[in-house]
């Protein structure tokens, strides 16, 4: 019988292997590369799997249903039960192309139920307050109080801040506009002010892009030093040196 | 437009007037024999000699003649294997129609059409007289009447050249296919009926004009062209420079990543903290966390969403632990719940590696609802009634409903702080669209630096749906410093920050390198291949 100190050692180096192997993709692609990575997959595959089964389907269906059968009483109601099963059931038809309509009627009630509350939600939660921020572009009661007060360079700053948070978005709304006048046999052509908009609201796309991709190569970051930690912290612990 | 009609053969030389003189001479007396020798051929050839016939086939006769007289030509045919069907011997003239005849029997009713499809070709071979491959062709073909023929084998009217669209007027007058006439020349010399191609070769003449000015509009002309040039861009030939560029590449590759790892490995090995440290008023988003978390009363009920990947945890992990250490320290009660199936797990590998001493760890004072499984839907029915949700197997063993600390939670809105830990923005996104409804406050966020900026745009809104945000190492490193309580966020700090400055040099170095010393080079090479 392997002792779980053993087995917690045997796991850390297997990691650090891991992480090796992993970074040894600077050098190119190799066949262990790709078989770390098939592991990655596998592993965590199968542990959302057998999560899916011991958390989920075991005390959801499974558990209620031998309960049931055994005591003919269960801890979830009989009509709810039913209903948790019939769509299980239901959707299990999909399986096979023959029976797979079957299944149509629990798939459309996920898919309904998720796209009303993905539109409900980003309605609610994400349009509606952005626009409101968005109409609130200038900050006209701090404006008033930093005049008021005599600092005259904040409420200039105040006033940037939203001139240029206004051509962001009008700038940003105009690229996205592709609409032009036709005429007649020579090629169309955007409108010159939504031209020189689009060009504008490129440049802010572009910064958009690259904060984006900032943000990834800073999480890059953080991990290889979390690993890079790990693997230190690994060796000075089997040198012995704590 | 008429061209003058004339003779061909007045622009011929002599020596070729005299050649086709003596080569129609020649046809015609070939012509003559061979229409003779048909002839006693097939008469001939219509007297089955039974005595050289071998016993086998004067078997099979005589079963066939027992069969009716009139299947002598088909049993005969029926021992000539796969003779081959030649479009001449098709008999041209229709029988006339017979209303008996082509009412089928019984018997041809019951009969597979292929096999009458058969009879009928053995019929037409047998009413050929193959024995004869010309005589009687010959004879047949004079035989026909005009409008029997099929249009394309019917002599040229007189009005033929007017309305021929490819007669040009200069050929000779005479018929391009004469059924009598016999080759005399080539490979097929000797036959009859065969469609002339040495008049057509020899025959000299103007070739006719034809326009090869296109009709077609400005529009399509110029569509034509946008066309033209695209594939002419497509097939354009481009050098390829990956050889070239392919071993200085991986080099630079291979410096890059030794800066990085070097850049990362130093710090960490050296242990002294000399980077400088992140100012606590260029992060208020993570000033508000810390001024939330620290008006908590003691004991108040925490909701952890812990929405982490593991891929990500590492960076996360630097984020999140100087917070929960701040709820710990507040002796916040931690209900920790996730939407990912290995949410759950990171989670308590967060509190066993972080916290394993602090007492309310230490002696399990913490809960764990464990998975939440439905993605969207599930948070919102969570959001709306947790203690309906449908929690995982261990929230369901352990009862956590009726543990002290959850008795006065009926809604989301109970909790305290709702805090969520995330690595991803639409994790994130989803639980703010989805719970924030139901809040009369808004969230904290601690996520990674990937997932900041998506954020970002939540913070300060009114209503409050975001009123925190600790994003990536610096956001850690950052709320350490707003503790004053320095742990491995400021070991990760050093590192993080040398790697950065690192991208920044590759950054500019590579931008100067493609700039001023690659695409010149290219240029050169360019103009040099030009």
């Amino acid at each position: 019988m392997i002792s779980p100190e053993l087995l917690t050692q045997i796991g850390l180096l297997l990691a650090a292997a891991f992480t090796l192997v992993t970074l040894s993709y600077i050098f190119g692609d190799h066949p262990i590369f790709r078989l770390v990575l098939h592991i990655f997959i596998g592993a965590a595959a199968g542990y959302a799997g057998a999560i899916a089964v011991q958390d989920v389907i075991l005390p959801q269906l499974v558990f209620p249903a031998v309960e049931l059968a055994m005591n003919g009483v269960s801890a979830i109601d009989t009509v709810e039960f039913s209903i948790r099963l019939g769509l299980s059931l239901l959707l299990l038809t999909k399986l096979s192309p023959r029976t797979a309509r079957f299944g149509n009627p629990a798939t459309a009630m996920l898919v309904g139920v998720g796209a009303a509350l993905a539109i409900g939600g980003a309605l609610q939660g994400t349009l509606l307050p952005q626009i409101a921020a968005s109409a609130q572009t200038f900050d006209l009661a701090g404006f008033n109080l930093a005049l008021q007060g005599g600092y005259y360079g904040e409420s200039i700053s105040i006033i940037l801040q939203g001139m240029i948070a206004l051509l962001a978005m009008i700038s940003t709304l105009a690229y996205f506009h592709f609409g032009a006048e036709g005429r007649g046999k020579q090629a169309p052509l955007r409108n010159i002010l939504v031209d020189v908009l689009a060009w504008a609201g490129s440049i802010f796309i572009a910064i958009t892009l690259a904060t984006l991709f900032s943000g990834v190569l800073f999480s890059g970051m953080g991990a290889l030093t979390e690993r890079l930690d790990f693997l230190r912290s690994l060796i000075t612990s089997m040198g012995g040196g704590g | 437009m008429s061209t003058p009609h004339h003779n061909p053969d007045e622009n011929l030389p002599d020596w070729l007037r005299e050649l086709r003189r003596k080569q129609s001479e020649q046809a015609a007396e070939d012509a003559a024999e061979q229409a003779a020798a048909s002839a006693n051929a097939s008469t001939e050839a219509n007297e089955p000699a039974a005595e050289q016939e071998p016993d086998w086939l004067a078997e099979i006769r005589k079963r066939h003649q027992a069969d009716g007289g009139d299947s002598d030509e088909r049993a005969l045919s029926d021992t000539q294997p796969n003779r081959p069907f030649r479009l001449d011997s098709r008999p041209l003239n229709i029988p006339a129609f017979d209303a008996e005849e082509a009412a089928p029997s019984d018997e041809t009713k019951a009969r597979p059409e292929w096999l009458d499809e058969a009879d009928d070709e053995d019929e037409i071979q047998t009413e050929s007289d193959y024995a004869s491959p010309f005589g009687d062709d010959i004879d047949e073909a004079e035989e026909l009447e005009a409008n029997e023929l099929p249009s394309w084998l019917q002599p040229p009217s007189e009005s033929s050249p007017k309305t021929n669209p490819f007669y040009m007027g200069d050929f000779d007058d005479e018929p391009m296919l004469t059924p009598a006439e016999v080759e005399n020349a080539g490979p097929l010399a000797g036959l009859s009926g065969v469609l002339p191609a040495e008049p057509e070769v020899a025959k000299i003449g103007r070739s006719p004009v034809f326009s090869t000015r296109l009709e077609v509009s400005e529009s399509q002309r110029r569509h034509a062209s946008v066309l033209h040039t695209l594939i002419a861009s497509e097939t354009e030939t481009r050098e390829d420079f990956a050889s070239t560029v392919k071993r200085p590449a991986r080099l630079l590759n291979w410096l890059m990543a030794g800066a990085m790892l070097l850049a990362a490995l130093l710090p960490l090995l050296n242990g002294q903290l000399a980077a400088p440290r992140p100012e606590a008023q260029h992060l208020p988003e993570g000033a508000a966390m810390f001024n939330g978390i620290d008006t908590l009363p003691a004991g108040a009920p925490v909701l952890v969403v812990f929405d982490v990947q593991t891929a990500l945890y590492g960076e996360v992990r630097a984020a999140a632990s100087p917070v929960i250490s701040h709820l710990l320290d507040r002796q916040a009660r931690l209900i920790f719940i996730s939407t990912q199936p290995t949410g759950p797990a990171l989670a308590e590998r967060l509190l066993q590696s972080d916290f394993a001493q602090v007492p309310l760890v230490a002696s399990n004072d913490y809960i764990s609802l464990g998975y939440l499984p439905g993605g969207m839907a599930a948070v919102r029915s969570f959001a709306s009634d947790p203690r309906s949700a449908p929690l995982s197997a261990p929230a369901t063993f352990t009862q956590p409903w009726q543990r002290a600390s959850l008795q006065a939670i009926q809604s989301v809105d109970d909790f305290a702080l709702v805090l969520l830990v995330v690595s991803e923005g639409e994790d994130a996104r989803m639980w703010l669209e989805q719970a924030t409804p139901e809040l009369s406050k808004g969230l904290m966020v601690v996520s990674s630096a990937q997932a900041a900026p998506l954020l970002r745009a939540y913070l300060n809104m009114q209503p409050s749906i975001v009123d925190g945000l600790v994003a990536g190492v610096s956001g850690g490193a950052h709320y350490e410093r707003l503790r004053a309580k320095e742990t491995f966020s400021f070991i990760y700090w050093d590192s993080y920050s040398y790697q950065l400055g690192v991208a920044i040099l590759v950054i500019l170095l590579g931008g100067l390198y493609g700039r001023v010393i690659h695409t010149p080079g290219q240029a050169n090479k360019a103009k040099v291949s030009a």
